[in-house]
């Protein structure tokens, strides 16, 4: 065998050693965390269908629960505790469940109702996550 | 308030950066070595010798130059949190072990050594000790949250140059002291962690909130010290000591205050560490050198460097340390190869490799390499091209999978971490 026989070999052995070598990405393994179960009302996310897994790989998904009444149209009552999440209102009181699109909305403490136009009955959340204190726009509500 | 209050969360996301630091990459010197099982400080005669023991220099007739180009493809795995809905309207969360696809790196390896006397050998070389990447995208909340995608990019580099003196004190001993300076550079762009149902901070309109980290330093103040003994001819030892070097990388994170849209830029220092490391390795070669038997031994302190990493941030003049928990182990590496020299200028070789990890199951996280150990099988072979002109080509296959049961603070949830690797390396030695 000449030397650049030789050469071929092997750059064609470590191409093929390279596409072998791999599995199809995914998901591997699947465990539940066991007290991860809320309530409908508490997740504080949209509900919808999608895809799941690594890169999108195809997952039917299923409804999610609707709004609380108490929240306006497009918000979802969330458990701020069932999170990890501390609040406080402006009068220093605790915030159990707060509207919510799932995103920091800001929040003039001066005057909640123009920084929160959508919600009815507005007030500033003073929110601690990670050591990190926002304010966002929230409004209690019953789960 | 805010704005200081965010930084601390940037913060927090800053140290995944640096804990994407391997523990031992085999190969990244010289293709026989690879070959072998990523042993060599008892035998290898080429300028890829130089950081592996710097004494085995006295080897060389006169002149040696070395380059390596080193294919290194990984693929990740590692548990993530999800959130998906129930049935009844409610949200429950899983641990899934997503795996990735496949990420590349290309490394390099260029070294020199020459004969300035019959007893001293000089040299230089540039080398990584740590070349990796790792893209991952996921789907936090798949259902719940459809269009919210999260990725980390990381991508980390250790590079040192090396400027050996070897020096034969008696006709078969040989030491050698070697000067380090060691380059450091993370780039990691990871979303900021929040209490949303996708467990990352989102700005207004529902997207990720991401920290772009850029840190790079160097370190002059490393130093490897080496012995080269061979008591009868088929018979060699060698011994090398890599000292430790921290070196504080500085640079910038980069990021958006999820409050009202601004640039959010902070002062960055990350230390990183290359620890004490000891190594000694054997070869033995019998039917007329044609066959050699060749092992070598590692041990890196890994415990004493990486108890924690400690990332410094500063802004309008404040600064702020954020200390992660790593406890991270002692690690081993345990290499074996053998070579055979079939014909006049053609050797085969293989070898196998075992590496403790340094990270502890309880603190294990998906930036990090998994915990547990890794087992690597190897072959390749080697050809005299001309006279003066050697070239060596190697393949070798990680597996590198453990399975974690229990949940801690610490880590990243049960699972099974995983980063199966594939290496192809091919190294030519010019020697006079």
């Amino acid at each position: 065998m000449t030397h650049i026989g030789a050469w071929v070999v092997l750059v064609s052995l470590a191409i093929a050693s390279i596409t072998a070598c791999f599995k199809e990405p995914g998901v591997v393994s699947v465990s539940r965390i066991p007290g991860s179960e809320r309530p409908a009302g508490a997740s504080g996310a949209a509900h919808g269908s999608g895809a799941g897994g690594a890169h999108g790989d195809a997952e039917a998904g299923s409804s999610a629960g609707e709004n609380a009444a108490a929240c306006p149209s497009g918000w979802n009552c969330m458990d701020l505790g069932a999170l990890g999440l501390q609040a406080q209102d402006g009068k220093g009181e605790a915030v159990a469940f707060t509207c919510s699109k799932g995103a920091i909305m800001p929040c003039d403490d001066a005057n909640p109702a123009d920084s929160c136009k959508d919600l009815t009955n507005p007030f500033c959340a003073h929110v601690t996550v990670s050591g990190m204190q926002i304010v966002s726009c929230a409004q209690r509500c019953t789960p | 308030m805010r704005s200081v209050s965010f930084s601390v969360a940037v913060l927090v996301l800053a140290t995944a950066g640096t804990a994407s630091a391997n523990t031992e990459i085999n190969g990244l010197f010289d293709a026989r070595s690879t070959a072998l099982g990523g042993s060599g400080a008892g035998y290898l005669d080429s300028a890829g010798v130089i950081p592996i023991n710097p004494a085995a220099l006295d080897q060389i007739p006169k002149l040696a130059l070395t380059f390596q180009g080193l294919l290194i493809v990984t693929q990740p795995q590692a548990p993530y949190t999800i959130t998906h809905p129930d049935s009844g309207g409610g949200t429950y969360q899983n641990y899934e072990t997503l795996r990735f696809d496949p990420v590349a790196a290309p490394l390099f390896y260029l070294g020199g050594a020459y004969r300035v006397h019959e007893r001293v050998v000089v040299g230089a070389a540039v080398y990584p000790l740590l070349g990796m990447g790792t893209t991952s995208a996921y789907q936090p909340a798949p259902e719940l949250m459809p269009k919210l995608e999260v990725t980390n990019d990381v991508a980390a580099g250790l590079g040192e140059l090396g400027v050996p003196v070897s020096v034969r004190l008696l006709d078969n001993l040989s030491l050698a002291l070697m000067w380090r300076a060691t380059y450091v550079t993370t780039s990691a762009t990871q979303p900021v962690a929040g209490g949303g149902a996708g467990g990352v901070i989102l700005d207004s309109s529902g997207n990720p909130i991401y920290a772009d980290l850029h840190v790079s330093g160097w370190g002059f103040t490393g130093l490897q010290a080496g012995v080269f003994y061979k008591p009868i001819p088929s018979l060699r030892f060698g011994l090398s000591y890599r000292s430790k070097v921290k070196v504080d990388a500085t640079g910038t994170t980069k990021s958006k205050n999820p409050v009202d849209g601004s640039t959010v830029e902070l002062e960055t220092t990350q230390p990183f560490t290359s620890p004490h490391t000891f190594r000694a390795g054997v070869a033995w070669t019998t039917l007329h050198d044609k066959l050699m038997f060749a092992a070598d031994f590692k041990f890196l302190m890994y415990a004493e460097a990486y108890e924690s990493l400690d990332t410094t941030v500063v802004r309008n003049g404040m600064s702020m340390t954020t200390k992660t928990i790593t406890n991270w182990d002692n690690a081993i590496a345990l290499n074996f190869g053998t070579e055979y020299q079939v014909s006049d200028g053609w050797w085969l070789r293989a070898g196998y490799l075992y590496v403790t990890s340094a990270v502890p199951e309880d603190y294990a996280k998906a930036a990090m390499p998994p915990p547990g150990a890794s087992n690597a099988v190897t072959a390749g072979l080697g050809i005299r091209i001309i006279d003066r002109l050697h070239a060596d080509v190697a393949g070798a296959y990680t597996f590198y999978e453990t399975e974690v049961d229990t949940a801690t603070p610490d880590n990243a949830g049960v699972g099974i971490y995983a980063n199966n690797t594939l290496q192809v390396a091919v190294s030519a030695t010019y020697h006079l």
